[in-house]
Protein backbone atom coordinates (compact mmCIF):
# COMPACT_ATOMS: atom_id res chain seq x y z
CA UNK A 1 0.00 0.00 0.00
CA UNK A 2 1.24 3.94 -0.43
CA UNK A 3 0.68 6.05 1.94
CA UNK A 4 1.48 9.62 2.19
CA UNK A 5 2.81 10.99 5.35
CA UNK A 6 4.10 14.01 6.65
CA UNK A 7 7.26 13.78 7.93
CA UNK A 8 8.62 11.36 5.45
CA UNK A 9 6.70 11.95 1.95
CA UNK A 10 5.25 9.04 0.24
CA UNK A 11 5.71 5.80 1.83
CA UNK A 12 5.30 2.39 -0.08
CA UNK A 13 4.50 -0.13 2.79
CA UNK A 14 4.72 -4.20 1.92
CA UNK A 15 2.12 -6.08 3.86
CA UNK A 16 4.90 -7.68 5.32
CA UNK A 17 5.86 -4.68 7.16
CA UNK A 18 3.02 -3.36 8.31
CA UNK A 19 2.76 -3.63 12.49
CA UNK A 20 -1.00 -3.75 14.16
CA UNK A 21 -0.87 -2.21 17.75
CA UNK A 22 -5.10 -3.16 17.97
CA UNK A 23 -6.24 -0.21 20.82
CA UNK A 24 -3.61 1.84 19.12
CA UNK A 25 -0.56 3.27 21.66
CA UNK A 26 -2.13 5.52 24.62
CA UNK A 27 -4.02 8.78 23.71
CA UNK A 28 -4.48 7.77 20.03
CA UNK A 29 -7.07 4.76 20.09
CA UNK A 30 -8.37 5.01 17.14
CA UNK A 31 -5.37 4.07 14.64
CA UNK A 32 -4.09 0.91 14.67
CA UNK A 33 -1.98 0.55 11.58
CA UNK A 34 1.53 1.24 11.83
CA UNK A 35 4.86 0.96 10.06
CA UNK A 36 8.30 1.81 11.04
CA UNK A 37 10.78 4.38 9.20
CA UNK A 38 14.98 4.82 9.17
CA UNK A 39 15.29 8.56 8.56
CA UNK A 40 18.72 7.00 7.19
CA UNK A 41 20.71 9.33 9.07
CA UNK A 42 22.64 7.29 11.61
CA UNK A 43 21.54 7.91 15.18
CA UNK A 44 19.42 5.10 15.70
CA UNK A 45 16.48 6.63 16.24
CA UNK A 46 13.51 5.12 14.17
CA UNK A 47 9.96 6.64 13.71
CA UNK A 48 6.82 4.77 14.32
CA UNK A 49 5.06 6.15 11.69
CA UNK A 50 0.69 5.72 11.70
CA UNK A 51 -0.53 4.42 7.96
CA UNK A 52 -4.13 6.41 9.32
CA UNK A 53 -2.69 9.84 10.40
CA UNK A 54 -0.27 10.93 8.01
CA UNK A 55 0.65 13.78 10.56
CA UNK A 56 1.06 10.69 13.12
CA UNK A 57 4.99 9.92 13.88
CA UNK A 58 6.81 9.34 17.23
CA UNK A 59 10.43 8.87 17.59
CA UNK A 60 11.10 5.43 19.30
CA UNK A 61 14.99 3.89 20.30
CA UNK A 62 16.15 1.13 21.59
CA UNK A 63 16.57 1.48 25.21
CA UNK A 64 19.53 -0.91 25.52
CA UNK A 65 21.50 1.68 24.09
CA UNK A 66 21.10 4.12 26.92
CA UNK A 67 20.36 1.75 29.61
CA UNK A 68 21.75 -1.27 29.69
CA UNK A 69 19.96 -3.23 32.35
CA UNK A 70 16.21 -2.35 31.14
CA UNK A 71 14.19 -5.26 31.45
CA UNK A 72 10.42 -5.75 30.37
CA UNK A 73 8.25 -7.92 32.84
CA UNK A 74 5.21 -9.37 30.77
CA UNK A 75 2.24 -10.72 32.68
CA UNK A 76 0.37 -13.63 31.19
CA UNK A 77 -2.55 -11.20 29.91
CA UNK A 78 0.17 -9.10 27.83
CA UNK A 79 2.04 -11.97 26.62
CA UNK A 80 -1.74 -13.30 25.17
CA UNK A 81 -2.69 -9.83 23.57
CA UNK A 82 1.04 -9.84 22.01
CA UNK A 83 0.34 -13.68 20.86
CA UNK A 84 4.29 -14.16 22.27
CA UNK A 85 4.61 -17.53 23.27
CA UNK A 86 8.52 -17.02 22.71
CA UNK A 87 9.39 -13.66 24.29
CA UNK A 88 12.48 -13.84 22.21
CA UNK A 89 10.61 -13.14 19.02
CA UNK A 90 10.34 -9.56 20.03
CA UNK A 91 11.27 -6.16 20.36
CA UNK A 92 11.69 -3.50 22.68
CA UNK A 93 11.74 0.52 22.12
CA UNK A 94 10.99 3.38 24.19
CA UNK A 95 9.11 6.28 22.62
CA UNK A 96 10.95 9.50 22.65
CA UNK A 97 9.44 13.32 23.37
CA UNK A 98 12.26 15.53 21.12
CA UNK A 99 10.91 19.08 21.72
CA UNK A 100 12.47 22.43 20.69
CA UNK A 101 15.77 21.83 22.82
CA UNK A 102 16.81 18.82 21.27
CA UNK A 103 19.03 17.89 24.48
CA UNK A 104 16.45 17.39 26.99
CA UNK A 105 14.94 15.07 24.60
CA UNK A 106 13.25 12.02 26.74
CA UNK A 107 12.44 8.43 26.81
CA UNK A 108 9.32 6.58 28.45
CA UNK A 109 10.71 3.95 30.11
CA UNK A 110 7.48 2.96 32.26
CA UNK A 111 5.37 2.13 28.78
CA UNK A 112 7.76 0.86 25.96
CA UNK A 113 6.68 -0.30 22.65
CA UNK A 114 6.89 -4.04 22.49
CA UNK A 115 6.46 -5.78 18.70
CA UNK A 116 6.07 -9.40 18.05
CA UNK A 117 8.07 -10.21 15.19
CA UNK A 118 6.85 -12.89 13.55
CA UNK A 119 3.19 -11.70 14.21
CA UNK A 120 3.95 -8.24 13.64
CA UNK A 121 1.50 -6.83 16.38
CA UNK A 122 2.55 -5.11 18.81
CA UNK A 123 1.41 -3.17 22.22
CA UNK A 124 2.47 -0.29 24.53
CA UNK A 125 2.94 -2.04 27.36
CA UNK A 126 2.82 -0.13 31.06
CA UNK A 127 5.56 -1.70 33.32
CA UNK A 128 4.93 -2.13 37.20
CA UNK A 129 8.60 -1.03 37.94
CA UNK A 130 8.50 2.65 39.77
CA UNK A 131 11.69 3.73 39.17
CA UNK A 132 11.21 3.61 35.46
CA UNK A 133 9.98 6.73 34.67
CA UNK A 134 7.67 8.35 31.30
CA UNK A 135 10.35 11.09 31.01
CA UNK A 136 13.76 9.63 31.40
CA UNK A 137 16.66 12.21 30.20
CA UNK A 138 19.18 10.05 27.76
CA UNK A 139 20.73 12.55 25.30
CA UNK A 140 24.15 12.46 26.75
CA UNK A 141 24.36 8.42 26.77
CA UNK A 142 22.83 8.34 22.91
CA UNK A 143 25.55 10.66 21.79
CA UNK A 144 28.24 9.14 23.33
CA UNK A 145 27.01 5.80 22.24
CA UNK A 146 26.88 7.31 18.69
CA UNK A 147 30.52 8.60 19.21
CA UNK A 148 31.56 5.35 20.19
CA UNK A 149 30.21 3.77 16.94
CA UNK A 150 31.79 6.72 15.11
CA UNK A 151 35.42 6.41 16.41
CA UNK A 152 35.13 2.73 15.94
CA UNK A 153 34.62 2.67 12.42
CA UNK A 154 36.79 5.24 11.69
CA UNK A 155 39.65 2.44 13.08
CA UNK A 156 38.25 -0.05 11.33
CA UNK A 157 38.20 1.52 8.23
CA UNK A 158 41.85 2.55 6.26
CA UNK A 159 40.08 5.43 4.31
CA UNK A 160 38.52 8.32 6.58
CA UNK A 161 35.47 8.47 4.39
CA UNK A 162 32.22 9.17 6.51
CA UNK A 163 29.45 6.71 5.17
CA UNK A 164 27.78 7.45 2.04
CA UNK A 165 24.54 9.32 3.46
CA UNK A 166 21.11 6.81 2.92
CA UNK A 167 17.93 7.79 1.94
CA UNK A 168 15.08 7.20 4.47
CA UNK A 169 12.72 4.01 4.28
CA UNK A 170 10.82 1.64 5.60
CA UNK A 171 12.49 -0.68 8.25
CA UNK A 172 11.83 -4.35 7.16
CA UNK A 173 10.42 -6.52 10.10
CA UNK A 174 12.60 -9.55 9.43
CA UNK A 175 15.71 -7.57 9.83
CA UNK A 176 14.88 -6.07 13.47
CA UNK A 177 16.80 -8.47 15.66
CA UNK A 178 15.47 -9.94 18.82
CA UNK A 179 15.75 -7.25 22.06
CA UNK A 180 15.89 -10.26 24.66
CA UNK A 181 14.97 -7.62 26.69
CA UNK A 182 11.41 -9.42 27.49
CA UNK A 183 10.71 -11.71 30.61
CA UNK A 184 7.39 -13.44 32.16
CA UNK A 185 6.34 -12.11 35.11
CA UNK A 186 5.99 -15.32 37.17
CA UNK A 187 3.55 -16.17 39.33
CA UNK B 1 -20.58 -0.56 37.90
CA UNK B 2 -20.80 -2.70 41.33
CA UNK B 3 -20.70 -0.58 44.15
CA UNK B 4 -20.09 -2.02 47.30
CA UNK B 5 -19.83 -0.86 50.72
CA UNK B 6 -16.77 -1.76 53.28
CA UNK B 7 -15.99 -0.69 56.95
CA UNK B 8 -12.00 -0.30 58.17
CA UNK B 9 -10.52 -3.73 57.61
CA UNK B 10 -12.93 -5.06 55.82
CA UNK B 11 -12.06 -6.56 52.48
CA UNK B 12 -13.68 -8.11 49.18
CA UNK B 13 -12.39 -10.83 46.96
CA UNK B 14 -11.88 -10.63 43.50
CA UNK B 15 -11.53 -14.43 41.68
CA UNK B 16 -9.79 -16.54 44.16
CA UNK B 17 -6.68 -14.46 43.79
CA UNK B 18 -7.27 -10.87 44.58
CA UNK B 19 -7.98 -9.21 47.67
CA UNK B 20 -8.25 -5.69 48.31
CA UNK B 21 -8.59 -4.70 52.44
CA UNK B 22 -9.22 -0.91 53.61
CA UNK B 23 -6.50 -0.46 55.84
CA UNK B 24 -7.06 3.23 56.57
CA UNK B 25 -9.68 6.18 56.54
CA UNK B 26 -8.73 9.50 57.12
CA UNK B 27 -10.83 12.13 55.77
CA UNK B 28 -11.05 12.04 51.81
CA UNK B 29 -8.04 9.53 51.98
CA UNK B 30 -8.87 5.76 51.89
CA UNK B 31 -5.68 3.91 52.17
CA UNK B 32 -6.18 0.32 50.64
CA UNK B 33 -3.82 -2.82 50.74
CA UNK B 34 -3.81 -4.44 47.48
CA UNK B 35 -2.94 -8.50 47.71
CA UNK B 36 -2.67 -10.23 44.26
CA UNK B 37 -0.35 -12.89 42.08
CA UNK B 38 3.23 -11.01 41.31
CA UNK B 39 2.15 -11.14 37.76
CA UNK B 40 -0.85 -9.13 38.03
CA UNK B 41 -0.44 -5.59 37.49
CA UNK B 42 -1.58 -3.01 39.26
CA UNK B 43 -1.45 0.91 38.45
CA UNK B 44 -3.16 4.12 39.96
CA UNK B 45 -5.34 5.72 37.16
CA UNK B 46 -2.89 8.63 36.77
CA UNK B 47 -0.10 6.82 35.44
CA UNK B 48 -2.49 6.00 32.01
CA UNK B 49 -3.39 9.15 31.72
CA UNK B 50 0.33 10.75 32.44
CA UNK B 51 1.23 8.05 29.97
CA UNK B 52 -1.32 9.63 27.11
CA UNK B 53 -0.07 13.03 27.63
CA UNK B 54 3.59 11.96 27.31
CA UNK B 55 2.42 10.08 23.94
CA UNK B 56 0.95 12.89 22.86
CA UNK B 57 3.68 15.32 23.39
CA UNK B 58 5.88 12.86 21.31
CA UNK B 59 4.14 12.86 18.66
CA UNK B 60 4.17 16.48 18.89
CA UNK B 61 7.92 16.36 17.66
CA UNK B 62 8.21 20.00 15.27
CA UNK B 63 12.07 19.80 14.96
CA UNK B 64 13.02 18.27 11.51
CA UNK B 65 14.72 14.93 11.63
CA UNK B 66 17.89 16.24 10.10
CA UNK B 67 18.18 19.00 13.17
CA UNK B 68 18.05 16.00 15.76
CA UNK B 69 20.63 13.87 13.81
CA UNK B 70 23.06 17.49 13.68
CA UNK B 71 22.72 17.95 17.27
CA UNK B 72 23.33 14.25 18.29
CA UNK B 73 26.21 13.82 15.70
CA UNK B 74 27.56 17.64 16.78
Amino acid sequence: MVVQTGRFGRLEVAESDLISISGGILGFPEFTKFCLVDPGDDVLIVWLQSLENPELAIPLLEPKIFKTDYTVRLSAAELRELRLDNVNQSAVFTLLTIGDDIAQMSANLKAPLVINLRERVAKQVVLQENEYTIKHPMFKELRTHLMTIASQRRGSSATDVEPAPRESGIIAISTIPPSLTVKALQA
Amino acid sequence: MLVLTRKLGESIAIDDHIKIVVVQIKGKQVRLGIQAPKETKIHREEVYSAIQDQNKQAAKTSVAVNQVSKVLKG
